[in-house]
């Protein structure tokens, strides 16, 4: 290594062992000196590197974690690929169709909102009210401000829902829990009541974004609407909703 | 079953701060890098069996947050708060003079491109070396080598107050 391309490693990998030993043999005069000053550096960008976590991130993660039963198991390396060719088929055959037939955004927003269930099953199982203050932050953070007093949520998460930024959350109703997905942004989106994959859903314009509410049955929806469009200030007359 | 489930609950206490910083890093948001962390750890749990070896680990949660990191940067994000307006909490307490160095470090961390930084993160953070990190961003190891030259050029330029961050190769 000669002093050149010692200085350039320097700017590379100082902490590489033969930088140690390039210095000492005295590539450049002063080899030593720009070692020890590059090392200086790198402390410096530690220290600067060094955020904290954040206290309740690993409750939150572990908490968040589905049960085990939840996680699919690997497949047999035996039985592997009449699955894979079976799930091959399907697929070109749902790409041709979806190809044939664009979804409306509302559409694509309430099939995506309805695989987004499967991903987190555990959601509907939790009983705790999520702290006020996590909800109206998480809000904040979407830029909305929301009295969150007749919002009792049992499970809150940020989630990507398709190309979307979404609020994911579940709300404990005398019919069964109720999911409320906000969809931040999403600004297309159509008043409508329909059933997919025997879930009722709602869809609605809401504040910045879209509301989507998700059920096993509707009868709960006319109520947890109003209470959003309240929460945010809004007034709003609704039928009785019915299955 | 069970043990599989402390094991991975011991593997997010284990990585998490490293998994944090990177991801804070990588999108300059404490709010959007714990979404990042926490949605990699989901994501590693669901695909558990695809992990190999407990060493690996970092490195393949590390791939998630960067692949994350990329998908949701092509959808609408919340908007980001700018890095300078951040403030960090030490939980040691640095004297007023080394929070300063500290903090003119952290702005010239977050002024450097993407392209430089990631590279930088990768090494510091995630603690690989320039063939690892080339896997990772699928470049070649010498383009590696150049982007984290430059980088710490750039930290260094920026530091003398050179507010472009101008940087001169060496030859």
């Amino acid at each position: 290594m000669n002093c050149t391309e010692f200085q350039r490693r320097l700017l590379i990998d100082p902490r590489a062992p033969e930088m140690a030993a390039a210095a000492q043999a005295r590539v450049c005069e002063d080899a030593p000196a720009r070692l020890a000053e590059a090392l200086a550096l790198e402390h410096r960008i530690d220290s600067a590197l060094a955020v904290p976590l954040p206290d309740d991130l690993v409750d939150r993660i572990v908490a968040a974690l589905p049960p085990e039963a939840a996680v699919p198991q690997p497949a047999s390396t035996r039985r592997w690929w009449p699955l894979a060719l079976a799930a091959s088929v399907a697929l070109v055959g749902w790409l041709s169709l979806a190809l044939l037939r664009a979804p409306s955004p509302t559409g694509a927003l309430i099939a995506a909102s309805v695989e987004h269930l499967a991903h987190e099953p555990y959601a509907l199982t939790r009983s705790g009210r999520v702290p006020d203050s996590l909800v109206t932050r998480m809000f904040r953070e979407a830029g909305i401000r929301i009295d969150t007093e007749e919002l009792a949520l049992s499970y809150l998460n940020r989630c990507p829902l398709d190309r979307r930024w979404s609020v994911h959350m579940v709300m404990p109703a005398a019919e069964g829990p109720v999911t409320v997905m906000y969809v931040i942004g999403e600004a297309e989106i159509e008043r409508m009541d329909t059933r997919k994959e025997m879930v009722a859903v709602r869809t609605l314009p809401f504040a910045d974004g879209a509301l989507v509410l998700l059920a096993e049955s509707n009868r709960d929806f006319d109520r947890i609407e109003s209470a959003w469009h309240r929460a945010v200030g809004e007034a709003v007359e609704l039928a009785a909703g019915s299955d | 079953m069970e043990s599989k489930r402390a094991a991975f609950d011991q593997l997010v206490r284990r990585l998490s701060p490293d998994l944090y910083r990177f991801a804070y890093w990588l999108s300059r948001d404490p709010a959007l890098a714990q979404d990042l962390v926490q949605e990699s750890f989901l994501r590693a749990w669901r695909s558990l069996a695809d992990l190999r070896d407990d060493k690996a680990a970092k490195a393949w949660l590390i791939t998630i947050v960067r692949r994350e990191h990329a998908r949701l940067f092509e959808r609408k994000v919340p908007p980001l708060d700018d890095i300078a307006d951040v403030v960090i909490e030490d939980q040691d307490t640095p004297s007023a003079f080394e929070m300063q160095e500290i903090q003119e470090m952290r702005d010239a961390i977050g002024r450097i491109d993407h392209k430089y930084r990631e590279p930088l993160l990768l090494q510091l953070v995630g603690g690989f070396s320039c063939d690892e990190i080339a896997e990772q961003l699928g470049i070649s190891a010498a383009a590696v080598m150049t982007q984290l030259f430059r980088a710490r050029a750039k930290l260094k330029a920026l530091l003398r107050g050179d507010s472009q961050g101008k940087v001169h190769e060496l030859h």
